[in-house]
């Protein structure tokens, strides 16, 4: 499609993305624009990379370069907001930040509670999957989706699911669209279910020298008869050592009872309530290493395996002065940006790497500025699973025009 | 073909694992869907996945369509079989495999009755949050093929939201493997997909499920009104107020006294027009602040009188009640048609009101259990199968209901799925593209399109699949 026929359809929209070098990025302001653009490509055969801002580009794996980009940045705006139903409704190119503040307001609490908010859109959010600080209490983004409307590649809109909190009409295919990377439709709106607002939130801290010991001291937390809305150790805001956060969240009395039980469990720690509590909160959940600034390895593994699984990460990256991570129960995030040069991971070092982890029950995926080359999330085309995915993709993309699709096919 | 397919399956499983004749396949003819009725040509019951690998792998070499069925309880014909098609039971593959206190999972196989997955992690302190009121009878399988629900689905949401991984054989008969809990499932998310899809996709053999720790404290409620709109009045500021009841759920007069009739019996004041069943879960000190609460909003909207559960003793009552009210309901009429629908919660009652005046102007007895919490309303319909004509009144009240609800901005079905029953009134909801696309998406999974055929999705063309007598409307 010729630079000239995308202006066409939308306008002076037209731009780039640092992510996608030289590929004319389309913002369509409409949803009709949008389905123009998606008959074009599907009528000429071009290839496309679909994004919101593109700030989580680079968690997806490239499948070949695009003729051009359409970025639903400009298809923004709420549909609808019942606070008494506890949700929301709202295009897929709205800021999280603005949904966080409208529900705010209203004494509801956004879920995912997604790392810089402001930059991150709806649409972009639920394609890839992004879960964010209170996973740990509320679960994985993609269980909040309560239903999606997109275009298909024929510009055909398709819906899923719906706007209340329960629904089994039909086939949860929103589910299927969490974390597809924009590998099978274009989402233009989806539905959240909210969460009520906390009444306090009270933000615990304490140093601990070595990683393995705060994953010990994680783990006294989780068993304490407590339900933090987030635990996090990290050493991003003081290299050399680490710092375990214990985030409790919900009712006054509740949250007192539940300081006093980590408390007990870890001993002297200091404390950050009130406003202040919700601002170490914020920072916290702004802590997760940014891809665009450089590699992160993101590991998941069994909350009772994330010691071992760490151990691995450590070795197959060798040294590891001034390395930073954030690691969540389950999770880490690992800045390989931060770490000595020796701390890159190779396609091979990487290979490695999950073959340590997969008798753990862990995963590694490597996320950067630019969506990934296949060769560092290889697919195994060989596992039923894998070969499922692909007639998922042909399902909606039969002549594969769509140039990006989730990071790490399943492991055989 | 009969014969040597059933020689093929009976060499799999053995004589207790084939139901070949005529009396004793009669059981499987149909679900909690009762007028909905086909005789299956075979039901096969494999006792492991391994088994269950070989028997799809013989129905496939064979052509024949399959059925899937756990216990039987759906209540939309999403197990009735189909012609000329063979069922295939998960009745004895019934253990727990595994109860990883640690990670907090817990993986059965399909045919596990729900409440024997929470008995078998009781003793962690642990338990499965999904609660059917068919809980001592439906299986975990059947639970995830239908994205089930129950008064606690309220908290903690429906089976979807609690199924960490599965074990699936294709209409191939391959295993498909996703058994492993995975924080962030690699490539789609096919456990999730799964989930729900009515028996269409696969068989879920093995089932993961997340498990949640058992309440520290539980206050329960009994809240009795005047009228039903003042239940439903005080269900929606509860909401409104976040409260965070687990479960909110209201019997109206009629229910009431069909269970005060019955063996569940649970000390429901008969003269009551609706009761409103509230459980609050938690430490002590948010039980106390939030049962605080709720009592002030049910004082603001008239309660006669709120009775709090002084033993667990009087709590199992209390939901023995309201679990057993479907079962109570046989005193009413021979037959229950027990609709499923769901409405914005802040118009529960002005649906509430739509469907019993629907009912009345077609002579219908209607009663009302509901997730009042979820705005999952079950308006639950006594009849008698033997009279067609109350037969089709009831499918004609269930039809206008549906259509109130639609335009209201609710949705067809809250957890028990879409069947036989409501698939034709898809199209309500879905547009033709949208069904299309759940078509391609179903191809995928099965090409053959032999699984479960002719349900959820409706007829659109003459050469998809026919109903089963008695299905059609």
């Amino acid at each position: 499609m010729s630079r000239r026929l995308l202006e066409e359809v939308v306008g002076a929209s037209l731009g780039e993305h640092p992510a996608l070098p030289e590929v004319p990025v389309a913002r369509p302001e409409t949803i009709e624009q949008a389905g123009e653009l998606l008959r074009l490509a599907s009528r000429d055969g071009l290839g496309l990379t679909l994004l919101g801002h593109g700030t989580k580009l680079g968690w997806s794996l490239a499948t070949g370069r695009p003729d051009f980009a359409l970025s639903t940045a400009r298809l923004a705006g709420v549909v609808e907001f019942e606070p008494g139903d506890g949700t929301l409704t709202a295009l897929a190119g709205t800021s999280m930040a603005e949904l966080d503040r409208l529900t705010r307001e209203a004494g509801l609490a956004l879920t995912p509670d997604v790392p810089r908010p402001g930059e991150a859109t709806l649409g972009g959010t639920i394609a890839a999957g992004a879960s964010g600080a209170d996973r740990l209490a509320l679960g994985p983004s993609r269980l909040h989706v309560l239903g999606t409307r997109g275009l298909r590649l024929d510009g055909e809109a398709v819906r899923s699911g719906g706007k209340l909190v329960k629904n089994v009409t039909g086939f949860d295919l929103q589910r299927l669209y969490a974390g597809s990377f924009g590998s099978l439709l274009l989402l233009t709106e989806a539905s959240l279910r909210l969460a009520p607002a906390p009444e306090v939130t009270v933000v615990l801290r304490a140093d601990v020298e070595e990683l393995t010991r705060a994953v010990e001291r994680c783990g006294a937390v989780l068993e304490a008869r407590v339900a933090p809305r987030s635990v996090a150790i990290e050493n991003v805001s003081r290299p050399g050592s680490w710092r375990l956060h214990v985030v409790l969240a919900g009712r006054a009395p509740h949250v007192e009872l539940e300081a006093q039980r980590v408390g007990a469990a870890l001993g002297e720690l200091d404390r950050c309530e009130g406003e202040a509590g919700v601002e170490q909160a914020r920072w916290l959940r702004d802590l997760e290493p940014d891809a665009r600034e450089g590699e992160v390895l993101h590991v998941g593994a069994p909350p009772s395996r994330l010691k071992e699984a760490l151990g691995e990460v450590l070795d197959a990256l060798g040294p590891q002065d001034g390395l930073r991570a954030l690691v969540r129960p389950g999770l880490a995030t690992v800045d390989l940006a931060s770490g000595p040069a020796e701390a890159s991971l190779t396609p091979e070092r990487l290979r490695g790497l999950r073959d340590a982890l997969r008798p753990l029950g862990a995963s590694a995926t490597l996320r950067r500025a630019r969506p990934l080359d296949p060769e560092l999330a290889p697919e195994v085309t060989d596992s039923l699973r894998a070969r499922l995915g692909q007639r998922l993709r042909r399902a909606y993309d039969p002549r594969g025009l769509l140039r990006t699709r989730p990071p790490l096919e399943p492991l055989a | 073909m009969t014969p040597s397919v059933a020689r093929a399956l009976r060499a799999i499983v053995g004589d207790a694992g084939l139901v070949a004749d005529a009396a004793r396949r009669i059981p499987y003819e149909c679900d909690g869907l009762a007028f909905a009725r086909q005789e299956p040509l075979l039901v096969v019951l494999p006792a492991s996945t391994e088994e269950a690998v070989a028997c799809m792998k013989v129905l496939h070499d064979a052509g024949l369509p399959v059925v899937a069925r756990g216990a039987g309880t759906g209540l939309t014909g999403g197990a009735t079989p189909v012609e000329g098609g063979v069922v295939v039971g998960t009745a004895r593959m019934r253990r727990v495999l595994e109860v990883n206190a640690r990670d907090r999972y817990a993986r059965a196989e399909a045919g596990l009755v729900n409440l024997d997955l929470t008995s078998a992690c009781s003793d962690l302190g642990l338990r499965y949050a999904p609660d059917p009121s068919s809980q001592m009878a439906c299986t975990i399988g059947g639970n995830v093929a239908n994205n089930s629900g129950g008064p606690h689905c309220f908290k903690y949401g429906n089976t979807s939201r609690h199924v960490l991984g599965l074990r699936v054989v294709t209409a191939e008969g391959e295993l498909l493997d996703l058994s492993r809990p995975e924080v962030d499932p690699g490539g789609y998310d096919l456990v999730g997909l799964f989930v729900g899809s009515e028996g269409m996709f696969g068989l879920a053999t093995e089932v993961t499920v997340r498990l949640i720790p058992a309440p520290e404290h539980v206050e329960t409620i009994l809240a009795l009104f005047a009228s039903l709109d003042d239940a439903c009045e005080a269900v929606s500021e509860i909401i409104a107020e976040r409260l965070e009841p687990s479960a909110l759920e209201i019997l109206d007069r009629l229910t009431i006294r069909a269970v005060e009739a019955s063996v569940f019996a649970a000390g429901y004041p008969p003269e009551a027009e609706a009761v409103l069943l509230i459980e609050v879960e938690g430490s002590e000190p948010e039980c106390r602040a939030n049962v605080a609460g709720i009592e002030a909003v049910l004082a603001r909207h008239g309660v006669l009188e709120a009775r709090r559960a002084t033993s667990e003793r009087e709590r199992a009552k209390l939901w023995a009640g309201r679990k057993g009210a479907y079962g109570a309901m046989g005193r009413i009429a021979p037959d229950l048609y027990v609709s499923d629908v769901v409405v914005p919660r802040t118009k529960l009652r002005e649906l509430v009101g739509r469907a019993t005046e629907i009912c009345h102007a077609h002579d219908l007895k209607l009663t009302n259990v509901f997730h009042a919490g979820d705005g999952n309303l079950h308006p639950n319909i006594s009849y008698d199968r033997r009279d067609a004509d109350e037969v089709r009144r009831v499918l004609q009240a269930s039809d206008e209901i549906m259509e109130e609800v639609i335009a209201a901005g609710g949705t067809l079905s809250g957890e028990h799925g879409i069947g036989l029953e409501k698939r034709d009134q898809m199209g309500m909801y879905f547009s033709p593209v949208d069904l299309d696309t759940m078509c391609a998406v179903r191809e995928a999974w099965d090409g053959s399109k032999r699984l479960n055929p002719g349900k959820m999705i409706p007829v659109r063309a003459c050469n998809e699949h026919k109903p089963p007598p008695g299905a059609e409307r």
